[in-house]
């Protein structure tokens, strides 16, 4: 008579992997717009000083989202460019160089956790 | 000087070039009847009247295999802001151009003696009205397109 085949579950971290995405996708947003915000802030040129020094993030949804805000009336047209005036990209290079590590920043911190 | 400048100048080379050669019915240099009156990369010349497409470089991040230098660049990521100007308050004038630089761009592919651009997709809306010290205003419309650029 031939021997069963089957799978034996030895170890089961799944539940704790999952406990541990959701608490660490409450504070990786923030933590991540920091460090964008610090890294764009080196981007600007400084004039005034304004454009780098009211910006600030802020965490929504209960952590599960962060905002990076700049209320200075400069922003926008530094960062996207005027009819007389070429834009100078500080937020969106930022961004984009912190866009591949962050999905990772969630799920291997997490996985080591669990 | 931009990052990436050798991907960036030969993927500003093949999107003008993608423009000018729209010279057909319907097309933004419709023989005779243009729909603007020039596409510059940076900045529109002072001389040239709106409407006119101006584009830039929004952000580029190169992905790198092992080694140093150019030979271990792998492929380039070039966001561009690419819209269209006209001076006044409506968007809706507008809207006929930004549908054909759409057309143009999303999905294109093509290359130069230095580069592929392997690929080229509308990530996302972008307008806005500006206002210069004067009260002149200019509306802004179009998209941000990301281009993958392989160097040859």
């Amino acid at each position: 008579m031939p021997a069963a085949a089957g799978y034996f579950v030895v170890f089961n971290i799944i539940p704790e992997v999952i406990a541990a995405v959701e608490a660490r996708s409450r504070s990786y947003p923030k933590q991540k717009a920091d460090e964008v915000l610090k890294n764009a802030r080196s981007k600007i040129h400084r004039v005034t000083g304004e454009l780098q020094d009211t910006a600030y993030t802020q965490s929504v949804e209960h952590g599960k989202t962060a905002e990076i805000v700049f209320p200075s009336d400069h922003a926008a047209p530094v960062e996207y460019g005027t009819y007389k005036m070429s834009a100078r990209p500080y937020l969106y290079p930022a961004m984009m160089e912190a866009e591949d590590d962050f999905f990772s920043g969630i799920f291997t911190e997490a996985v080591m956790r669990a | 000087m931009p990052d990436n400048p050798y991907e960036v100048y030969e993927a500003a080379k093949w999107m003008q070039a993608l423009f000018e050669a729209d010279t057909g019915a319907g097309g933004l240099f419709q023989t005779g009847n243009p729909k603007i009156n020039g596409a510059f990369m940076d900045l529109v010349p002072e001389e040239v009247k709106l409407p006119a497409v101006r584009y830039h470089v929004q952000g580029s991040h190169s992905v790198r295999g092992v080694g140093p230098g150019k030979a271990s660049k792998i492929m380039v990521k070039i966001d561009w802001l690419v819209v269209v100007m006209r001076e006044g308050h409506e968007v809706t004038p507008l809207l006929p151009i930004v549908m054909r630089l759409d057309t143009l761009l999303e999905g294109a592919t093509g290359s130069t003696t230095l580069c592929n651009i392997d690929s080229c997709v509308n990530m996302e809306p972008y307008q806005i009205l500006e206002t210069d010290k004067s009260g002149v205003q200019v509306r802004h419309a179009g998209a941000i397109y990301r281009t993958i650029v392989i160097p040859k």
